[in-house]
């Protein structure tokens, strides 16, 4: 209810939010400051007391339109239903477990783009999706063999026999009772 | 361990392939460091502040096996915010106690297969930092929960579900079940039980002599009491036990049960039965832990033991009452024990006889009250506010730690109602130092049992001492008392005056005192009750008679100073 409210207040404020290709993304005020940094700028542009009527433009070079897109339908959908608080450590390997079903399809995504989204959400401080795709990269790890994590993340193994040996010693004897 | 950091931290240097077998399709992934976008290229803060706080402690530890590159971000230069952060998460410790200028993060000395770590004065050591404390940690969680059957885990579970959902609340190490495989410890707890034991076992040990062996004569009986207290200590902890899932759950889920979880994990204390076996009887000893009192027939003497299982013990306690309390400690006499309600942390004494259980503390919303009310009683000891002496009035009665307060020279008693607890005054060169304690337990009625010490000064005694010829007499003798007992409730005064104390009149000599014939060393002592009362204050005065030469008895009047009488203590022992 108080969402709405908001929005009604600033019905007519629209944002426009440009990609580093240059593409604009037109978004109502409430969902752009679901991002820290736009709300941060906002609240200094409103010092200028600028009643000009032109949509204001918030570059983000470092997002790419397909990252800002998805960025934007979270923020969209946070307001209509805001995302529950994600347990510490995970109780679950299904992200369905931790948080609701929207959000749990929401990170079902390609590797490459669940990484950029993480990038973007901590360059346009943005909270809850932060905690959720981080927290998805965490679901992805727990419960695997560092082996599993390897082969998921496509990480090299360059320790030495020696190294690993002395890592898996140290681990072992934390589990000697 | 920790050079195995620093020297994987310095292999940037000599960047290498791993000679591993590294497969075909690694050709893309080798550069994918540099070039794009992978787990190991976020920035370290969003790596270990956001994605490792989702990870528990296992999967982190699979981390670090992954790579090298994995292993040094984890373990970065002067990156212990992971560490600290797990520390707080799963181990309990506040934020306070991680600070660097609070000292260095603390853990136990390494663990026996007996028990969490065997109890001596040295059971609390720093961890070198904080991924040590958390391994540390971490071993000493494994310890104590090993054997939890995770098959009993879905039910559990599904009972702390229910729990959160109807209460919103259960304890650490219940959460700790409902998100690892492995529960952890509250190391607070822990840490916290183990400087009890501790500074026990550091009194126990104060002034005993190496060459004490058990059979060999005892330099005193201060040394022997303690002696037989440190044996009779059990070396043996007991891990988390419980019978069906109810149990563990009943355990994992009342707070109250937290510190007899933890003080248990060392030692199950106390165990008159195996420690008399072991040893035999000696009646010369009352060794006790936890202290007590005589006077006329009327003893306690208590002993601090554990059983933190489901309690099995008919003869303290009913059906019911098994299921929500554990027993912390018993009487020498069988007549009682010391028992925790596991639900709500309080702590209560329980006479078999008159049956009703008196709470041993005013505090009543802790769940910690066992803790408080051991780390008063340590400080006591300690502190020489309580220690050994004789339980009874003679030097060959039994000896162990006695409660009633003592005079620490150099100290100012704590006072009630501007009454010191404790009271010494010299007249004449006659030393008399006066306490009582409240003893619920054993009057019928709520009452007091006194304690009278008196002694002629020696010129061991520095100023205070007036020689013979000055105080104008070699011996004196007892002869009268006068009490005078207020009672703040009714605001009446009882006078006692009468001949004698307990039907002695001992003479009194620099060092020591003959009682009906009988040359005795040290202090005469005494033990009586007052009537039934509550609040109040005890003093008067004792009588001697002195003889100078050929003059006549001298008569003088050696003062008691006022004592407390408190039925409202905070702690009661």
């Amino acid at each position: 209810m108080d969402v709405e409210e908001n929005n009604n207040n600033n019905d007519n404020t629209i944002v426009k939010l440009i990609s580093r290709e240059g593409k604009a993304f037109p978004v109502p005020l409430a969902v752009a400051t679901m991002s820290e940094l736009i709300k941060s700028m906002k609240d200094d542009d409103e010092e200028d007391d600028d009643e000009d009527s032109k949509p204001t433009e918030v570059p983000l070079p470092n997002v790419k339109s397909e990252v800002l897109e998805k960025v934007i339908e979270f923020c969209q959908h946070h307001l209509e239903e805001p995302m529950s608080e994600i347990e510490k450590p995970l109780k679950s390997q299904n992200m369905a477990d931790v948080v609701q079903k929207w959000y749990a399809d929401f990170v079902d995504l390609e590797q490459v783009l669940l990484f950029e989204l993480i990038l973007a959400a901590n360059y346009m401080d943005i909270k809850p999706l932060l905690d959720l795709t981080c927290a998805t990269v965490a679901s992805m790890i727990k419960g695997k063999t560092p082996e599993e994590i390897r082969a998921t993340f496509n990480i090299t193994n360059d320790f030495s026999p020696e190294e690993e040996a002395q890592v898996r010693e140290e681990n072992k004897w934390c589990e000697e009772a | 361990m920790g050079q195995n950091d620093k020297m994987t931290n310095n292999s940037d240097s000599k960047k290498r392939r791993a000679p591993l077998d590294v497969d075909d399709e690694s050709d893309t992934t080798a550069v994918c460091i540099e070039a794009s976008l992978d787990l190991t290229g976020f920035p370290t803060s969003i790596f270990l502040v956001n994605i490792c706080s989702f990870l528990p402690l296992e999967d982190i530890f699979h981390l670090r096996l992954v790579s090298r590159g994995m292993k040094n971000i984890l373990h970065g230069d002067g990156q212990d915010d992971l560490w600290k952060m797990v520390l707080q998460r799963d181990f309990e410790f506040s934020e306070d106690d991680l600070k660097d200028e609070n000292g260095p993060i603390l853990t136990l000395n390494e663990h026996s297969s007996d028990s969490l770590c065997p109890i001596s004065s040295n059971m609390v050591v720093p961890a070198e930092s904080s991924f040590d404390a958390v391994k540390k940690w971490k071993r000493a969680s494994r310890w104590y929960f090993n054997g939890f059957d995770l098959s009993d885990y879905t039910l559990l579970s599904n009972l702390m579900q229910a729990q959160l959902r109807t209460r919103g609340k259960i304890n650490p190490a219940g959460i700790a079940m409902l998100c690892y495989r492995q529960p952890h410890i509250g190391a607070p707890h822990f840490l916290r039980a183990a400087r009890i034991w501790q500074s026990l076992v550091r009194w126990c040990e104060v002034g005993s002599n190496a060459n004490v062996k058990d059979g060999s004569p005892l330099a005193s009986a201060e040394q022997q009491v303690r002696y037989m207290i440190a044996a009779s200590l059990s070396r043996v902890g007991c891990r988390f036990t419980y019978a069906t899932p109810a149990d563990a759950f009943h355990f994992l889920t009342s707070s109250g049960a937290l510190p007899v979880q933890a003080l248990a994990a060392f030692s199950r204390g106390q165990n008159i039965r195996e420690f008399v076996e072991t040893y035999g009887i000696r009646n010369g000893v009352f060794c006790g832990m936890m202290g007590g009192y005589e006077a006329y027939s009327y003893y306690r003497n208590n002993f601090l033991g554990f059983q933190v299982g489901v309690l099995r013990d008919q003869s303290i306690f009913d059906e019911l009452e098994q299921i929500s309390f554990s027993l912390v400690g018993h009487d020498r006499g069988g007549k009682g024990g010391i028992i925790l309600n596991r639900e709500s942390g309080s702590l209560c004494i329980k006479n078999v006889e008159n049956y009703k259980p008196i709470r041993l503390q005013h505090h009543t919303d802790r769940k910690d009250e066992l803790f408080l009310w051991l780390e008063e009683y340590v400080r006591r000891l300690t502190e020489g506010e309580i220690g050994v002496g004789i339980m009874g009035f003679r030097p060959n009665h039994p000896k162990g730690i006695t409660l009633f307060p003592r005079y620490v020279p150099g100290t100012i008693p704590q006072t009630v109602n501007d009454v010191p607890i404790v009271s010494r005054q010299v007249t004449n060169g006659v030393e008399i130092i006066a306490s009582a304690v409240f003893t619920p337990q054993v009057l019928e009625e709520f009452g007091f049992i006194y304690s009278i010490r008196v002694r002629l000064l020696t010129p061991d005694d520095g100023d205070e001492y007036v020689s013979p010829q000055g105080r104008g007499f070699e011996t004196c003798q007892l002869m009268r008392r006068h009490w005078e007992i207020v009672n703040y409730v009714t605001d009446q005064t009882q006078i006692v005056d009468g001949e004698s104390v307990i039907g002695m009149k001992p003479i009194l000599y620099e060092g020591g005192y003959v009682d009906d014939g009988t040359d005795l060393q040290g202090t005469f002592q005494y033990q009586s009750c007052t009537g039934a009362m509550k609040q109040g204050k005890f003093g008067g005065y004792l009588t001697f008679e002195a003889r100078s030469g050929n003059d006549g008895p001298l008569q003088f009047r050696a003062q008691v100073g006022y004592f407390a009488l408190d039925s409202e203590p905070e702690f009661i022992f």
